[in-house]
Order: structure tokens, then C-alpha cells, then sequence
């Protein structure tokens, strides 16, 4: 079983990797044959375009050059920008706004999750009263809801009106800036886990390995916190693609709202600036990390439910 | 039949008729309206909502902090108020409706289209084909959509072609994956094996015998895919690679409603209520589809 499960790794490794190589590959494509040339100056003649081509490689042929491109994106250097700050070494840009992203991305994510477990215990416990309709409601609402909404609405309603938190991102108090964005980015986990949970719970709750821990006198939070949730949390691991999009193109949106210095402001900016050279590197960025964290949820997934390491490790 | 069993459940007829409504509206309502939706008029920037006999009851009255904006206007009446164009926004809205809810359902149309071609191909002759197909769908589907939307977004003339082709890239991979595993399924159903038997032919066992029975689920598909679609359709304008001007987008509106939100909250308010009311009215329709089909499949 171990080695099944070995090759099964290695499978998804390997094809975790052939995907980056072939969205590196179609980015690289599509920047060569979108208009124009990085040496636009009108005095230029022939002869210096050949040189400046020689010294930039631009004259080798396509293959030759990405794998080039290539080998320098593993590395870290991702070049410089052309237009938001020129010249700026682009490691260098990503060094302030990236940190602050992952931070915002993983309190929405912890707070996402703390809620929605609650909520959809909470609701699955109370099956049949007036509560768990209410959940049901709460959580469509959130799932129907993009979370740039919610940062309208909380910025209108929280930061204009009641003068609580700021409105917009600022240097002197930046925890509590990113606090609002959070908020909004939450509400979509939130809602899908605790979607999940209740359901899950509920057809938990009902089984027989329950009911022979209730009759051998298992205390009733130890029923809910040992059996019960740890099975019904192995779904949850299936919702966590739709999740990871759903932050990644949120965050683009609300950090813009709140004017957040992060990744995805940046990103907006050098998409509408045309520096294909940021774009590329955030786009870059947003597909290696989806990758490693389905990677990381399909290990998780297989070690959690044996039957699907089994199951997988065959085929 | 599967109708019957959604007609019971009252949240999604209730899904059903809103967006019926809507759809209605975004159709005949310009008609109705005096206004163009790229009539600009410098004279009448900014003016709150407000309708006919509504108004006699103090709310959608043309008052702003006690002000009344359209002191000089007695006959005018801007709905939903106006953009700082002097545009009227109730016909954007719904121009902007119009065009989500085209551009969405063309692209979800088009997704289906080849997700059952795709699907059939890889599920039903399956073999070095089907092996292929699928190492091919794993790469693609390590893609953030986002990140390839904005890619062709970048490259493409941005207009409705463009969005929809996005929107397409985006969608096309979970259909074609969901119709691939119905196939594998209904396959080795023993009706298939029996046709078979008969003689008949690939093509008609795939038409008269795997499609209708993959139909199901199929269609709750696609109804969760139009929501993702709309969603999707509107960051990208929200990102300013949308349905550029005169033209708009529920997207696009909220994102220029946005800028001047502050002062003029309506003018965000009313597009993203109509943005809400569409989305969730989807997702409602496609949760009831998908719990008529559940019961069907458990009282077989």
C-alpha cells in the first residue's frame, strides 16, 4: 500500500509540475505575440536593433529563450518593471506587498473556517429549530455574494458611516487595515464550510458508530468534537479548490476597494498599465501557490480516508 | 418527472420567477424608458432615484440629505437616478443585466457544447484517447481561472467576443469532466449493453441512450455554471478588462458606482442588488435541480 501510494505521489508531483511548466509556457507565448517590442526608440536603425537584439538574446530562436525565462523564474528574478516603477527589479516590489497579502489571505481563511465550523455544528445540532433554517439561509446568502459586495458594504456601512476601523488602508495602523478586507474575503469559506459541515454532520450524527459511542457513555462534546467532526471534516478538504479561486480572484478585488498595497492592487495596475512583466510574475505566483496548495489538499486527502489512497494508489 | 418535483420546492420557483422577471425587464424595459443608455446630459449628473407614485411615500423622491435635486424637473424622472454623466441608470442597469446575463448563458452554452463533445469522446471510445484527454485536463485544470481569463483578456480586443471566450476557457473543464463520468457510468448500464446487442449504432446509443439519462445532471451543471460565469464576468470588469464604455456590464457599473460610492451610494446600491438578486436566484434554481434530481434518483 505504501508504494501505491508513493507512485500516486509521485504522479501528482510530477503533474503539479508539468502544469506550471505549460502555464509558463502559454504566458510566454502569448507576451511574444502580443504588439511591440521592448526597443520602441525612433532613431533606432537596423544595425543597432541587431545589436541590442544580440544583447538582450532576443535573437535566439523561441525554444531556446523560455527555457532561459525559464531557469531565471526559478530562480527568483523575474525581471524589472516596465511602466509602475521603471526599472524596478520586480523581487524587489513583490518584497512589501507580499507578506501583506498572505496575511490577509490567511486571517480570511482561519476566520473563514472558525465560523463556518460553528455555524454549521451549530445548525446540525439544532436540526428542527428555527436556527438551522437560518444558517441555510445565511450561508446561500454568502455563496451568492462576491466578496467585493461585502467590501462595499463594509466600507460604506462600517468605515463611512460608523467611523469604525479605516476606510482605506493606511501605514500607521496596518493591522487594523486589513482587518475589513478579511472580513470580506471570509464570508465565501464561511459560508461553503459551513454549508458542508451542517450536512455533514447531520448524516454523522445518525450513524451507528455514534450511537454505540452515546450507549457506551461518551460524553456528548466528546462525541462531537472526537467522532463526529473529524469525520465530517474530511469533505471539506473537496471544497478547498473553489475556495482557493474564490480568495485569489477576491483579494484582486477587495484589496483594491481598500486600497491595500498587496498582490492583487499591483496586479489590477500593471494589468491595466500593460507591464506584461509584473502581470506575468503575479500570474506566475497566483498558479504556483493554487498548485502547491492542491497538491498539499490531495496528500492531506489521501492520508485523512484510506479508501481514496487505496482507490487511487490502484489506478 | 423532474419538473414536478422542482415545481414543489417554493424557493426555487421563487428563483425561477425572479429571474424570469428580470430577464423580462432587461428585454422590454429600455423600450419603455425615454432614455438612451449612452445619452449623456451634463444638465442632470447625479440625481438620486426617483419613480412616480413611489415617491409620495418619502423614498425614491429625488431628496438627498433634504435636498431636492430635481427642483426645475417636474416631469423628469430618473428611477434609478443618475451616473456622473447624466446618464439615466435604470436603463444601464438594465443594458448591464442584459449584457451579464448574455454573455454569461452564451458562454455556459458554448461550455456544454464542448464539454459534451469532450466528454463523450474521452468516456465512451475512452482507450489511448481518453488517456490523453485526461493527463491534458488534469494540466489545465491546475489553472486558476482568473489567471486565464486575464491572460486572454490581455492578449483579446477586449468586447463580448473576448469576455465570452474568457468566460468559456474558465468553465468548459469542469462540464466536460462531469459529463465524462456520466458516460463512464451509464455506459455498463445493461439498457447500453442491451442496444448494443441490437445492433445499434454508436452514435444512436449515445444520442437515445446516454444522453437523455445524463441530461439530469447535466442541466444543474450548467445552471450552478451560469452564477460562476456572471461572477467571474464581473471581477473582470471590476478589474477594468470588461465591456468597455458606452456599453456596460452589471460588473462594470458597480465598479464605476463604486468610485463615487461615498457621496452617491445609490448609484453602487442599485446595480449590485440586481447583481445579488440574479445570482442568488440562479443558485437557488440550480439547489432545487439538484434535490429534484437527487429524490428522482433515490425513488428509481
Amino acid at each position: 500500500m505504501m508504494i501505491a501510494m508513493g507512485r500516486y505521489l509521485i504522479k501528482r508531483i510530477f503533474i503539479s509540475i508539468l502544469t506550471l511548466l505549460v502555464i509558463v509556457l502559454i504566458m510566454f507565448i502569448l507576451m511574444n505575440a502580443m504588439p511591440g517590442s521592448p526597443f520602441t526608440g525612433k532613431h533606432l536603425k537596423a544595425d543597432q536593433l541587431l545589436v541590442l537584439n544580440q544583447k538582450y538574446g532576443l535573437d535566439r530562436p523561441l525554444l531556446e529563450r523560455y527555457f532561459r525565462y525559464l531557469s531565471c523564474m526559478i530562480r527568483g528574478d523575474f525581471g524589472v518593471s516596465y511602466n509602475i516603477q521603471k526599472n524596478m527589479s520586480i523581487t524587489r516590489m513583490l518584497q512589501v506587498r507580499l507578506p501583506l497579502t498572505i496575511r490577509i489571505g490567511l486571517q480570511a481563511m482561519v476566520l473563514g473556517t472558525i465560523l463556518g465550523l460553528l455555524l454549521g455544528i451549530l445548525s446540525a445540532l439544532k436540526h428542527g429549530t428555527f436556527l438551522d433554517p437560518l444558517v441555510s439561509a445565511l450561508s446561500m446568502l454568502g455563496s451568492s455574494i462576491p466578496s467585493f459586495v461585502f467590501a462595499l458594504g463594509l466600507m460604506y456601512f462600517i468605515a463611512y458611516k460608523a467611523g469604525f476601523l479605516p476606510l482605506l488602508y493606511t501605514m500607521d495602523a496596518p493591522g487594523e487595515s486589513t482587518i475589513l478586507p478579511s472580513i470580506a474575503l471570509a464570508m465565501f469559506p464561511m459560508a461553503s464550510i459551513a454549508r458542508l459541515t451542517r450536512s455533514e454532520m447531520i448524516s454523522v450524527l445518525s450513524s451507528d458508530y455514534i450511537l454505540l459511542a452515546r450507549s457506551k457513555g461518551v460524553p456528548e462534546s466528546g462525541i462531537i468534537f472526537r467522532h463526529a467532526l473529524r469525520n465530517a471534516l474530511v469533505p471539506v478538504l473537496t471544497i478547498m479548490a473553489p475556495m482557493l479561486v474564490e480568495l485569489i480572484t477576491g483579494s484582486m478585488v477587495v484589496e483594491n476597494i481598500f486600497a491595500v498595497p498587496g498582490l492583487g492592487t499591483l496586479f489590477v495596475t500593471a494589468v491595466q498599465s500593460n507591464d506584461y512583466n509584473v502581470s506575468i510574475t503575479i500570474m506566475f505566483l497566483y498558479s504556483a501557490f493554487y498548485i502547491s496548495a492542491m497538491l498539499i489538499v490531495d496528500i492531506l486527502y489521501g492520508y485523512v480516508d484510506p479508501r481514496i489512497r487505496l482507490a487511487k494508489g490502484r489506478s | 418527472m423532474l419538473w414536478d418535483r422542482f415545481r414543489k420546492n417554493k424557493t426555487a420557483m421563487a428563483g425561477l420567477f425572479t429571474i424570469l422577471l428580470i430577464t423580462l425587464l432587461s428585454l422590454a424595459g429600455p423600450l419603455l424608458s425615454p432614455y438612451a443608455y449612452d445619452e449623456v446630459d451634463v444638465s442632470q449628473q447625479h440625481l438620486p432615484p426617483r419613480i412616480p407614485v413611489i415617491e409620495k411615500l418619502g423614498i425614491f423622491d429625488g431628496i438627498k440629505d433634504g435636498v431636492d435635486h430635481y427642483a426645475g424637473m417636474k416631469e423628469v424622472y430618473h428611477f434609478f437616478g443618475t451616473d456622473t454623466l447624466g446618464r439615466d441608470l435604470w436603463v444601464r442597469v438594465l443594458l448591464g443585466t442584459r449584457i451579464s446575463l448574455y454573455v454569461a448563458i452564451l458562454a455556459v452554452l458554448i461550455d456544454l457544447s464542448i464539454g459534451i463533445l469532450y466528454g463523450v469522446t474521452a468516456g465512451y471510445f475512452g482507450g489511448a484517447a481518453d488517456l490523453v484527454m485526461q493527463r491534458i485536463l488534469e494540466v489545465i485544470q491546475g489553472i486558476p481561472s482568473i489567471v486565464a481569463a486575464t491572460l486572454f483578456m490581455m492578449a483579446l480586443k477586449p468586447g463580448l467576443a473576448a469576455i465570452t471566450l474568457c468566460l468559456v476557457l474558465a468553465g468548459w473543464v469542469s462540464i466536460s469532466l462531469l459529463v465524462r463520468s456520466q458516460v463512464l457510468k451509464l455506459k455498463e448500464m445493461e439498457y447500453v449493453l442491451a442496444a448494443k446487442t441490437l445492433g445499434q449504432s454508436d452514435l444512436s446509443i449515445i444520442f437515445r441512450e446516454i444522453l437523455p439519462n445524463a441530461a439530469g445532471s447535466i442541466i444543474v451543471m450548467a445552471m450552478m455554471s451560469i452564477p460562476q460565469a456572471v461572477f467571474l464576468e464581473s471581477t473582470l470588469s471590476f478589474m477594468g478588462l470588461g465591456i468597455p464604455d458606452p456599453y456596460a456590464s452589471l460588473g462594470s457599473l458597480i465598479h464605476s458606482g463604486f468610485q463615487s460610492m461615498l457621496l452617491y451610494p445609490y448609484m453602487a446600491a442599485l446595480p449590485v442588488f440586481v447583481f445579488v438578486l440574479l445570482v442568488l436566484s440562479f443558485n437557488l434554481i440550480a439547489d432545487g435541480l439538484r434535490d429534484a434530481l437527487d429524490d428522482e434518483e433515490a425513488a428509481r
